[in-house]
């Protein structure tokens, strides 16, 4: 359900939090100073990260993405040329400019959450950031959650396919029989998992220990600086 | 000092009347208290108002004197009495928080404030207690439910409670891993922990409990063992109650059963095989299942049971070899498919309505289908039930509801999953007489379980998958034979089998006995 997945490459390895200002400060630049030469420098520089951290995607995600990023090329494009009169090429250049904006952010986000397991963030933003972990944690214990949502819901469409019920009224009351039973687990589901929870001492205190807790090594440091080198040159590519 | 003690303990949920009144309960040092009683009694509430969960996590209230591990639960909370109790519930997919074996055990060490250096030591000890030291690096999902539910209990032990709260604790796993569960509790006793448990299956912590207490009205009878209470309540009363009542105590009685005769076959499966995500989950797996036949396909959480009946049912593609539903391939519709979750299969809100559904598909009027529908639930004495919500149903209702439901699909093949999930005796043999009509009436019934239990009831031939491959076929009485089978499927035969199977038609008497 989560695009993370275990690995051993060096991005796996980095300090989430390094990471994320990292990739947040590095995807703001190319939608700020978005000339063709920072985008291109910041499609080059992303699509190297995700590279380097060899995720796992699937055919879905994948033309999912491609979509998205064509989707957005063809409509601005089509404002473009239909709204303000612009020639198809020029229409077509400045469509494709918003679109590599896109493509930006989409590989800038994979190569941070194919590495960055939901744990290690929710730790890092506890232990370095200290935001109360009674929150963190539960950001990433809902997505703990939606496997088994998912698991719900095949089961609820195959149990529905064998019986011949298509369901009734219009497509609202139709969702609406379907959602019945899904959250009706759920609900079930959670009363019990936030007990489980409390009965391991969750929010016991403000705050907890931690076994290992993250820190910023010099791996981290020479990303941040090449990500900082890759913003700097953005700069000077746009003022100069 | 008693580790539990509670005086004129009155408690409830907020805007509703007590479903505890009065209790009384003391329970010492290493002492294991077996607690009783029929759904809705309010042993959960019980246990859920010790551990502090009631009113400080649910509102409602709790009057009286307690006092647990020397503190009052009340006043502490649920979390803060971690250090000190632990409590452990029926799902374990609802109480593994993390996506490690290790990160679940570090989770309330580290919730706890112990100091990081201990927590890793305290964490495989706990694990190695419940058998899953060498899981340490393995996923939360790649475990079976039987050890999830261990690590479950690991979670809870590891920061070294000296009272446990179980409620239900095998009800979703197989007799393999339940006799684990209450082997490491037997252990646990023996340093000096109490425990309550809420269990129906009086089998497998009747030799640990040094007392049993049975909650019904809300009130609380407490006896020094089983018998005892029995001979004091009756046992017609707990056993209409859903408990397990071991079968010494239930006189045999003839009760009037369909006698099943097989015929042409109506669901052949050969060589069939899966593979999913990298993974075997069925290796050739061969069976066959008649018209009037019921057939168990029996095994440990994770064999690939539900998956093999996913592919019969046909709502599963991707796999090898030759399967054939009522003469041609499996396919949505060929057979009916009864969900291991009761409420994955709902398409209506009241009882009546979903037994209605089923005659609606079929292009019935709605008035006629409610018509038939009733007349369903009124042979089986169920029109009480007929508006009431499907979803403020007790989960025995809404398994019984759940298949009664399927009925008027009027299939020749049914395909049921884990029919007696969770229930207890009184719901486990209305289920039992449902199968059984089904067969009487010409149909092939597949149930898969992990229930070595429910087999025994009925005059069914059982599969025993391990591992995705079938290693045992035969009747229920042949396989009482063959212990060596037992260990690969999971197997535990009642006690009064175990210790001898010729006793089948005997123990069959007795409990279709306490059914009537």
């Amino acid at each position: 359900m989560t695009l993370y997945y275990e690995g051993d490459t060096w991005l796996h390895g980095l300090n989430p939090l390094v990471k994320l200002f990292s990739a947040t400060a590095a995807v703001f630049t190319a939608g700020i100073l978005a000339s063709p030469g920072v985008l291109a420098l910041h499609l080059a520089f992303s699509l190297l990260l995700v590279l380097v951290a060899k995720p796992r995607l699937s055919r879905l995600i994948v033309a999912g993405a491609l979509a998205a990023v064509a989707g957005q090329w063809w409509v601005n494009a089509a404002l473009f040329h239909y709204n303000m009169g612009l020639p198809w090429a020029e229409a077509s250049w400045r469509g494709g400019l918003l679109a590599a904006r896109v493509a930006v952010v989409i590989l800038y986000s994979v190569a941070f959450i194919s590495t960055t397991s939901p744990r290690s963030l929710a730790v890092a933003l506890s232990a370095q950031l200290r935001v109360p972990y009674v929150y963190s944690y539960m950001s990433f214990v809902t997505l703990r959650m939606l496997p088994l949502m998912a698991r719900d819901l095949e089961n609820i469409r195959a149990a529905r396919r064998v019986r011949g019920y298509r369901g009734q009224g219009g497509p609202v009351s139709r969702l609406a029989g379907l959602l019945a039973p899904l959250l009706s687990v759920a609900v079930q589901r959670s009363v019990e998992m936030g007990i489980a929870m409390e009965a391991r001492g969750f929010g016991a205190y403000p705050d907890r220990s931690y076994v290992d807790p993250p820190r910023v090594t010099g791996g981290d440091m020479v990303f941040a600086g090449l990500v900082a080198s890759v913003i700097l040159i953005s700069i000077i590519l746009y003022f100069f | 000092m008693p580790t539990v003690e509670a005086r004129g303990l009155t408690a409830g949920y907020l805007g509703e009347p007590p479903v505890l009144r009065d209790i009384t309960l003391e329970l010492g040092e290493g002492e294991l208290l077996l607690l009783l009683g029929p759904t809705g009694s309010g042993k959960s509430t019980l246990l859920l108002s010790l551990a502090g969960a009631v009113p400080r996590l649910i509102p409602g209230y709790v009057e009286g004197f307690l006092r647990v591990a020397g503190s009052d639960p009340r006043v502490e909370g649920l979390a803060r009495m971690a250090r000190r109790l632990g409590l452990l519930l029926q799902d374990p997919e609802a109480q593994t928080v993390m996506f490690k074996v290790y990160e679940e055990v570090y989770f309330p060490l580290e919730n706890l404030k112990y100091p990081p250096g201990e927590i890793p030591l305290r964490a495989r000890a706990a694990l190695r207690l419940v058998g899953l030291e060498d899981a340490w690096q393995r996923e939360v999902d790649s475990l079976s439910t039987g050890q999830k539910q261990r690590l479950a209990l690991a979670s809870t032990l590891a920061p070294g409670p000296g009272l446990l709260l179980l409620d239900e604790p095998t009800a979703h796993i197989d007799p393999a891993s339940s006799e684990e569960v209450y082997r490491v509790v037997g252990s646990l006793k023996k340093s000096g922990v109490s425990a309550i448990v809420v269990e129906h299956r009086v089998e497998y912590v009747e030799e640990w409990a040094d007392r049993v207490a049975f909650l019904a009205d809300g009130r609380l009878e407490a006896a020094g063992s089983i018998d005892e209470l029995a001979g004091r309540l009756g046992v017609g009363r707990l056993a209409s109650a859903g408990v397990w009542v071991p079968p010494r105590l239930l006189k045999p009685a003839s009760v009037e059963r369909p006698r099943l005769r097989p015929r042409d076959p109506l669901v052949v499966a050969e060589g069939v095989s899966l593979e999913i995500e990298g993974r075997r989950i069925l290796r050739g797996v061969d069976i066959t299942a008649r018209r009037g036949e019921v057939v168990a396909v029996i095994g440990p959480n994770g064999a690939g049971k539900t998956t093999l009946l996913r592919i019969l049912a046909g709502v599963l593609g991707g796999w090898e070899g030759r399967v054939e539903v009522s003469g041609a391939p499996p396919e949505p519709g060929r057979a009916v498919y009864v969900t291991q979750v009761p409420d994955h299969q709902f398409v209506s809100r009241t009882v009546l309505g979903e037994v209605a559904a089923s005659y609606i598909v079929q292009g019935y009027t709605r008035r006629r289908a409610e018509e038939e529908a009733m007349r369903v639930l009124e042979e089986r004495g169920l029109a009480g039930l007929a508006r009431r919500s499907l979803y403020r149903l007790s989960q025995g209702q809404k398994r019984l509801v759940s298949l009664i439901a399927m009925e008027p699909l009027d299939r020749p093949v049914y395909l049921l999953d884990e029919p007696t999930f969770g229930l207890d005796m009184r719901y486990s043999l209305l289920v039992a007489r449902e199968v059984e009509g089904l067969a009487a009436r010409g149909k092939a019934v597949i149930l898969v379980t992990h229930d070595s239990w429910l087999p025994a009831l009925l005059d069914c031939r059982v599969y025993g998958i391990s591992e995705g491959r079938v290693v045992f076929e035969g009747g229920y009485r042949e396989l009482l034979e063959d212990k060596d089978s037992w260990k690969r499927i999971g197997f535990k035969p009642p006690r009064m089998l175990e210790e001898d199977p010729g006793m089948l038609e005997e123990y069959r008497a007795r409990l279709w006995g306490a059914a009537r």
